[in-house]
C-alpha cells in the first residue's frame, strides 16, 4: 500500500470516530442544552439545537420544589456513596490481603463461600433481602442504603490477585521488625493499593450513585430519598415540564461523570485489568 | 509463587497470625451471610411454599415452580429477554469489535480522547438514561423524529408501537456499554504482538487476511467472555424498560426481572411462585457463567 491511501484511510478512520464518539456523548449534550431552554424551545417545531437565551428557570423549578427535596436527596445519595466506598475499601481489602497472604483452616471452604455472591443474581435474592431487612427493622435507615452492597466478591477476588502479585519479602522484613498482621497490611499493603483502590473505589461509589431497585424497596421516607428515586418521581411530578426532568437528570449525572475525569486514567485500565485478568 | 505450593502446610508463624486472619475476614463473612447467603437460602426454601406477607405458609413441593412456568407473562417476559440476548450481544460484540479496529488505526492522541468520550455513557444510570432516551424519542417533538419528518418521513410512535418499543429498549441498552466493550476490544487488539502482523506484512497478506488470521483467532476469549457477561447481563435488564416503556406496550418490552419486580410490590400476590421464577433465573444465569469456568480451564490447559 503507497503512503497517500494509507494517509486517506487514517484520516478516513478519524472521521469516522469521532462521528461516533460524538454520537455516544450527544443524548448528554442535548439533555444538558434542554435544561437551559424554555418549554416551548425544547419540543420546538422546525427543531432548536441552541436555547435563545439560557434560562435557569427550570432549575429554579426543582431546586424550589420543597416536595421533591432535590438537594437533600443528592446530599444524602452523595453520603451513603462515600461512607459505603470507605467500607467496601476497607473490609474487601482486609479479606483479599487474608486470602492471598495469610494460611488458616477452611481457607478453601471461606473463599468459595466470599466468591460464590458474584455469581448470585441480585433478582434472586431481592425480596428475600427485603425480609431479611425488615425483620432486622432496618427500613427507612441510611444502614439499609450502605451495608447490603458493600461486600464483593468480585472486589475480593480483584485485591487478592493483585496481592498474590507482590513479593513475599514485603512481610519478611517486617516480621523480622516484629510487626503484626494489621500492622503490615496497614503501614505496607494498604499505601501501595492506590490503583486497585481507586478502580474499585470508583465503581462502588458509581453503583451506588446509580442504584435504584433497592433503595426502592427499602426507602419510603423522603428522608432518606436516593437521587435516582427522585429522578424517578420527577419523572410523573414534572409529566408536562420536560425542562425540570432534563435540568434534575443534568445534575444527577454529575457527580459519576466528574469523578471519572479525576481517574479516567486508571479507571480505563481498570476496565482493561479486569477484563483480561 | 513459593507461596502457593505451601499454601496447604501451616507453619508455625500462620499458626500464630490465624486469629488475625479470621478478624480480618470477619466483616466480610458476618455481611455475606446477612445480605447474601440468609437471603439466598430463603429464596430456595420459599419457592416451595404457599405465601405471602398476611398468610401462613404451607409446603406445596413443586406446585410453585409449574405455576410460574406456565403463567403467561412470565413465559412472555422469558421470551422477550431471550430476544433481547440474541440482538443485543452480537450487535455489542460486532460494533465494538469494529470500533476498536478504528481506534488502533488511530494516532495515539486521538485514540486516548476517544476511549473517553465513549467511556463517559456507561457511568450514566440506567433510570437516567432512560429520561433522556424518553425525551429524544419524544412522538411530537422529539430529535428523532424531527429528523425522520426532515427526511421526508412519518412520525414513529417509538414507545406506543410494540416493534419499535423493543428497538427503543436495545439502543439505550447499546448505547450503555459500548464504550467499555470498545475499549476491553482495543486492550485485547493491543496485546496481540506486532510481530504477527509484520510477518503477515512480508508474506502480503491483506488488511482483510490479517483481521481473519490473526486478530479474530487471537481475541477468542476476549469475545467468549464479553460475551457471557453481556448475555448475564441482559438476561437482568430491569432499568432501561422498568422507565422507558413499563414493559409495555401489551407486554412487548416485559423482562424477567420487571415481572418480578412488579409481583413483588404486589403484596396481595402469592410470593411463593414469585420467588420460584427468581430460582429459575438463577439457575439460568448459573449455567451461563459455569460456561466461563470452563473456557478459563480450557485456556489454563491449553496454556500448561
Amino acid at each position: 500500500m503507497n503512503k497517500t491511501s494509507k494517509k486517506i484511510e487514517k484520516v478516513v478512520f478519524s472521521i469516522i470516530a469521532l462521528i461516533i464518539a460524538f454520537l455516544a456523548i450527544f443524548p448528554l449534550i442535548w439533555m444538558a442544552l434542554a435544561s437551559f431552554k424554555t418549554k416551548k424551545e425544547i419540543f420546538a417545531v422546525p427543531l432548536k439545537i441552541f436555547p435563545e437565551k439560557f434560562t435557569l428557570d427550570n432549575f429554579a423549578v426543582i431546586f424550589g420544589d420543597k416536595s421533591v427535596s432535590f438537594v437533600r436527596s443528592l446530599c444524602v445519595t452523595f453520603i451513603v456513596a462515600v461512607i459505603a466506598v470507605f467500607l467496601s475499601l476497607l473490609i474487601n481489602m482486609m479479606a483479599g490481603y487474608v486470602f492471598a497472604r495469610m494460611n488458616f483452616h477452611f481457607k478453601k471452604f471461606l473463599w468459595v463461600y466470599c466468591i460464590i455472591s458474584m455469581y448470585i443474581p441480585g433478582m434472586t435474592i431481592q425480596l428475600t433481602s427485603f425480609l431479611v431487612v425488615h425483620r432486622l427493622g432496618m427500613l427507612d435507615t441510611l444502614a439499609v442504603l450502605i451495608l447490603p452492597g458493600v461486600v464483593s466478591g468480585y472486589n475480593i477476588f480483584f485485591f487478592r490477585q493483585f496481592f498474590l502479585n507482590m513479593p513475599l519479602s514485603l512481610e519478611e522484613a517486617a516480621m523480622i521488625d516484629g510487626a503484626g498482621r494489621l500492622r503490615i497490611f496497614f503501614n505496607i499493603f494498604v499505601p501501595l493499593t492506590k490503583g486497585p483502590m481507586v478502580v474499585l473505589g470508583a465503581g462502588t461509589f458509581i453503583g451506588y450513585w446509580n442504584s435504584f431497585i433497592w433503595p426502592s424497596m427499602t426507602i419510603t421516607q423522603p428522608r432518606y430519598m436516593q437521587i435516582m428515586q427522585i429522578i424517578r418521581s420527577m419523572r410523573s411530578v414534572y409529566s408536562t415540564n420536560f425542562g425540570a426532568v432534563m435540568a434534575g437528570t443534568s445534575i444527577a449525572v454529575i457527580p459519576p461523570i466528574i469523578l471519572f475525569f479525576i481517574f479516567q486514567k486508571q479507571i480505563v485500565e481498570g476496565v482493561v485489568l479486569s477484563g483480561i485478568k | 509463587m513459593k507461596r502457593r505450593k505451601s499454601q496447604n502446610k501451616i507453619t508455625s508463624i500462620d499458626k500464630r497470625d490465624m486469629k488475625t486472619a479470621y478478624i480480618m475476614l470477619l466483616p466480610a463473612i458476618i455481611m455475606l451471610t446477612i445480605f447474601v447467603i440468609v437471603p439466598l437460602i430463603m429464596a430456595l426454601q420459599k419457592s416451595f411454599y404457599d405465601w405471602n406477607f398476611y398468610i401462613d405458609s404451607e409446603f406445596v413441593g413443586l406446585k410453585n415452580y409449574k405455576i410460574i412456568v406456565n403463567t403467561v407473562y412470565f413465559q412472555k417476559a422469558v421470551v422477550n429477554v431471550i430476544k433481547f440476548v440474541v440482538i443485543i450481544v452480537p450487535l455489542m460484540i460486532l460494533v465494538s469489535f469494529l470500533f476498536a479496529n478504528v481506534l488502533v488505526n488511530l494516532n495515539k492522541k486521538l485514540s486516548a480522547v476517544i476511549r473517553t468520550m465513549i467511556y463517559i455513557p456507561g457511568i450514566v444510570s440506567g433510570i437516567a438514561t432512560s429520561v433522556i432516551f424518553i425525551f429524544v424519542l419524544d412522538y411530537k417533538g422529539g430529535i428523532i423524529n424531527q429528523i425522520l419528518m426532515k427526511l421526508g418521513h412519518s412520525r414513529v410512535a417509538f414507545l406506543n408501537d410494540p416493534f419499535w418499543a423493543a428497538i427503543s429498549v436495545i439502543i439505550p441498552s447499546i448505547w450503555l456499554g459500548l464504550g467499555g466493550n470498545t475499549i476491553l476490544m482495543y486492550a485485547g487488539m493491543m496485546n496481540i504482538p506486532t510481530e504477527y502482523y509484520e510477518a503477515a506484512s512480508v508474506d502480503g497478506a491483506s488488511a482483510l487476511k490479517k483481521m481473519i488470521h490473526i486478530t479474530i483467532p487471537q481475541m477468542r476469549n476476549i469475545v467468549v467472555l464479553m460475551s457471557i457477561g453481556l448475555t448475564a447481563g441482559t438476561l437482568q435488564m430491569f432499568d432501561i424498560p422498568y422507565m422507558l416503556t413499563g414493559g409495555g406496550p401489551s407486554n412487548s418490552t416485559l423482562t424477567p426481572m420487571l415481572y418480578l419486580y412488579n409481583n413483588y410490590r404486589d403484596t396481595s400476590k402469592g410470593m411463593g411462585y414469585t420467588i420460584a421464577g427468581a430460582v429459575l433465573m438463577l439457575i439460568l444465569i448459573a449455567a451461563i457463567n459455569s460456561i466461563v469456568f470452563a473456557v478459563i480451564k480450557s485456556d489454563k490447559s491449553m496454556e500448561g
